[in-house]
């Protein structure tokens, strides 16, 4: 299946929450996902001047901020549940187009915050959301 | 694909939707509920909101009553 051609445009790639009918986190304004391998050091007294590595533990991370309003489908009220129970949020990092990749794994809420900044700015939110197991590619479909 | 709920509807993760209700769910997602009779497709600039709104439906005829008419006064 075709997918986007070029360069993704931000606008649609959004995070979205559930596993069989995900929702999109509503209002967003921001949305990322991070992936990271902690590297072991293997140099010792009888290297060379080269550091040596050897890929250790993958962890990977999302994270998001959106405009605040409490009649949000899924906005701040329920990611604060979420944060309160931690529970685990499953997260897909996605547009809707048929035939571009998802990026798709269950987290848990690190933090959460809801910010008031000056006089003339709206509300926002900011979250993050760590990874547990792995982070799976597919196709959209 | 922006959506508004006819009926209530919980996805199996647990979350709660409620008739009228906007929610935004990947095309595909969209189009099986849509298929499947539990929402109609809004703009795409409709804000989620959970606000819960008057949805109109069509009613058969054999769901309309009919007026008696001993219920009419003149």
């Amino acid at each position: 299946m075709p997918g986007t051609t070029g360069t993704v445009l931000a606008k649609a790639m959004k995070l979205w929450v559930g596993t069989s009918s995900p929702v999109a986190i509503t209002c967003q304004v921001d949305a990322s996902i991070s992936m990271s391998t902690n590297m072991i050091q293997t140099s010792c007294k009888d290297s060379g001047a080269d550091g040596a590595y050897l890929p250790g533990e993958k962890s990977w991370t999302a994270s998001g901020s959106g405009n605040f309003a409490f009649d949000a489908t899924y906005g701040e009220s329920q990611l604060f549940a979420a944060w309160k129970d931690q529970t685990v949020v499953a997260v897909v990092f996605q547009n809707t187009v048929v035939g571009d990749k998802k990026y798709s794994g269950n987290t848990y809420i690190t933090s959460l915050s809801f910010n008031s900044s000056g006089n003339d700015e709206a509300v926002t939110f900011d979250f993050e959301l760590q990874g547990t197991g792995a982070l799976v590619e597919a196709t959209i479909s | 694909m922006k959506v508004q709920y006819l009926k209530d509807f919980t996805t199996t993760d647990g979350f709660e939707i409620k008739k009228g209700w906007t929610v935004e769910h990947d095309d595909a997602v969209s189009a099986i509920q849509i298929a499947a009779g539990l929402c109609v497709q809004v703009d795409d600039a409709a804000y989620p909101r959970r606000q819960e709104q008057l949805v109109f439906e069509c009613a058969s005829p054999s769901q309309i009553p009919t007026p008696n008419k001993s219920t009419f006064k003149f």
